[in-house]
């Protein structure tokens, strides 16, 4: 336990900047005085000496800072929606540090939490204590400078929430990535390597073997005890790190990666399987957590499911107000246009994480016609809009809030459904998904009838 | 691959990654953090002049960490020989140092209620008894015994602070010893 967790983050920093005005002071071209013929000599020792320093700092791992890997900015997370945004002072590098296959600055995982509850991965080249990305390989015109990874670039479908006691499990994480340490998903595309990676569109420069690396991270649980791997002939047995049991393994990456027949961030097939070890002596395969079935499965180890803790009916009823309209906004400021159902309702109870939120369901008009278009939609090809739709911000009790229900196929007639409140404990939920999730429990806030033209 | 957990690297080697890793020194940090407050919240008995202290001590240790000499001693009694001249400077100047931290940058610390608490806890195990009952000593055996053990200073220290020689220091701190003793037993 940390006592002043803000006295740590600030001597944090400052040994940050501490490391980062040494590297400064040292790197060549800093400063340009003119010499003297006579010093020249002198200069150009200085030069070599000073240069050599720097390389010495780069193979220690203290670079010259570039700019920060930030957010797509379209997709720039927003503190009370989604997943939130970082908890301030909550990132925290694990103290496992994994040497690249080809050398330079080591490989590190870290941690953070969100103001909306979920504890998001992090996994990137370390220099001085920071997660980021080499300029390497492409990655920022091969600029040679470490880039800060910003925790806003990191905030993905891989964040979910802690268990009942605060730990992570999430396994199964990485991928094909590039050796500059290129592993945010959600990180801006203008400041990735213009080589491509396995899986992504060839825009006609594939990132060359050497530059890729498999790889591999996720948090275990604190009941886990070790990974194990065999790498060409040998076997590894990796110890954890942290409380969430965090693993992080590094491997070139598997022959052939180069010419995309790989899958790519998202998972890859070839490579090593990774075992984990618990405390009471099982050994499990390291799978994805979102592909295993529950919380007794080997995946989840140790997890404790908190209790579900569900507002009373009589507590969140409240009337909604619910409206046809041929134009309404969906998606965002740059969604889409399409008719839809408004649905306006005062919530009575706050919705504070990713864990609950308030949803409507509705069923379209029971005509040959509406189950038609319906059929034909799925026929060309899944166009049409489930008739679910979930809020995914926080509310506060008493906050007038609005739902757009799109609707497409557009259905004349009597559309019929209801506002409900649910929250969602499994070690799945992260955000409301746009379809039926297990351990749901629901309670009906409204139930509604509305005519559509 | 090579894997290094920093977290199982010594202290010292702590100190001597801190220019190349900047976590090394929060590990470092992480390890003395409890009891760094509470050498201060024993010697102070206030959480805030506590985490006020603790973080002069770690930016001096931060600023300081390259020039730790293994062979001079532990890191752990660098350290507190760090916090025990923070502390005497304070005595002495009847207010908290701030030169490390603004050397570095260290905005001042505001405390929450919450770690206050924390602070003051370091303190409840049975501790806070023998502290209550050290403030009944006779000041010149208050004043040694707090030196020798709150503080850990020698004696040769000690008795230059108390402006007497090293074995009246001790004999001090002797008497006050046995009489907090003595004292415990009568409350139990």
């Amino acid at each position: 336990m940390t006592y002043l967790p803000e006295l740590r983050q600030a001597i944090l920093d400052a040994a940050r900047r501490q490391n980062e005005d040494a590297a400064a002071a040292t790197a060549p071209g800093r400063s340009r005085p003119s010499f003297s013929r006579r010093g020249r000599p002198l200069a150009l020792l200085a030069v070599l000496v000073l240069a050599g320093t720097t390389g010495a700092l780069a193979a220690a791992g203290v670079f010259r800072t570039g700019t920060p890997v930030g957010p797509q900015p379209a997709y720039a997370p927003v503190s009370n929606q989604g997943f939130g945004t970082e908890r301030p002072g909550s990132m925290r590098v694990l103290a496992l540090r994994v040497a690249d296959p080809g050398g330079g600055a080591p490989w590190g995982l870290g941690v953070f939490q969100t103001t909306r509850g979920v504890a998001c991965p992090v996994a990137g080249r370390v220099s001085n204590g920071r997660l980021g990305v080499l300029g390497i390989d492409h990655a920022f015109a091969d600029d040679g400078r470490f880039h800060p990874l910003l925790a806003s670039a990191s905030i993905d479908v891989a964040c979910l929430p802690p268990d009942a006691r605060g730990h992570l499990f999430l396994t199964g994480e990485g991928g094909i990535v590039n050796a500059s340490g290129d592993a945010a998903p959600a990180a801006a595309i203008a400041q990735r390597p213009h080589c491509d990676l396995p899986g992504e569109h060839d825009w006609g420069l594939r990132c060359p073997q050497s530059a890729l690396r498999a790889l591999y991270f996720g948090f275990l649980g604190p009941d886990a005890r070790s990974v194990s791997y065999t790498f060409r002939g040998v076997r590894h047995v990796e110890a954890l790190s942290g409380p969430d049991g965090g693993y992080l393994v590094v491997l070139p990456a598997p022959p052939g990666s180069a010419v995309g027949r790989n899958a790519n961030l998202g998972g890859f097939k070839p490579g090593p399987t990774l075992y984990a070890s618990y405390a009471d002596g099982r050994t499990c395969v390291v799978q994805n957590v979102r592909e295993v079935s529950g919380p007794r499965s080997c995946a989840l180890v140790g997890y404790v499911q908190a209790p579900l803790q569900l507002p009373t009916r009589a507590a969140v009823a409240t009337p909604a107000h619910v409206s046809y309209h041929a134009r309404l906004r969906y998606g965002g400021p740059a969604g889409l246009r399409a008719p839809g159902l408004l649905i306006t309702f005062t919530a009575r109870v706050a919705i504070s994480d990713t864990q609950s939120a308030y949803a409507v369901e509705a069923q379209g008009p029971n005509t040959a016609a509406c189950r038609t278009a319906f059929a034909r939609a799925n026929a060309a090809g899944g166009g049409f809009l489930p008739l679910e739709q979930d809020t995914i911000q926080t509310i506060t009790a008493g906050q007038t809030v609005s739902i757009v229900l799109p609707l497409r196929p557009l259905c004349s007639g009597r559309y019929t459904g209801r506002l409900y409140f649910y929250r969602d404990t499994s070690p799945f939920n992260a955000l409301p998904l746009p379809f039926p999730v297990r351990d749901r429990r629901v309670v009906t806030v409204a139930p509604f009838a509305v005519d559509v033209p | 691959m090579a894997v290094v957990d920093l977290s199982k690297a010594s202290d010292a080697d702590l100190l001597r990654l801190t220019p190349q890793d900047a976590e090394a020194f929060g590990v470092f940090y992480d390890r003395f953090e409890r009891d760094v407050l509470a050498f201060f919240w024993r010697a102070t008995r206030r959480a805030d002049l506590a985490a006020d202290l603790a973080g002069e001590v770690f930016a001096a240790a931060l600023a300081s960490a390259t020039r730790f000499d293994p062979a001079l001693g532990s890191a752990r009694a660098w350290l507190f020989g760090i916090a025990r001249h923070e502390l005497a400077d304070t005595w002495e100047r009847g207010r908290v140092e701030n030169r490390a931290r603004r050397r570095l940058g260290i905005e001042p610390l505001e405390l929450s209620d919450e770690a206050i608490e924390r602070i003051e806890q370091l303190g409840d195990s049975g501790q806070a008894a023998v502290l209550r009952l050290l403030d009944e000593l006779p000041e010149d055996q208050r004043l040694a015994v707090t030196g020798r053990v709150v503080q850990e200073r020698n004696y040769a220290e000690l008795a230059r602070s108390l402006s007497c020689s090293p074995s009246v220091a001790r004999q001090r701190v002797s008497r006050g010893l046995r009489a907090l003793r003595e004292r415990l037993e009568e409350t139990r």
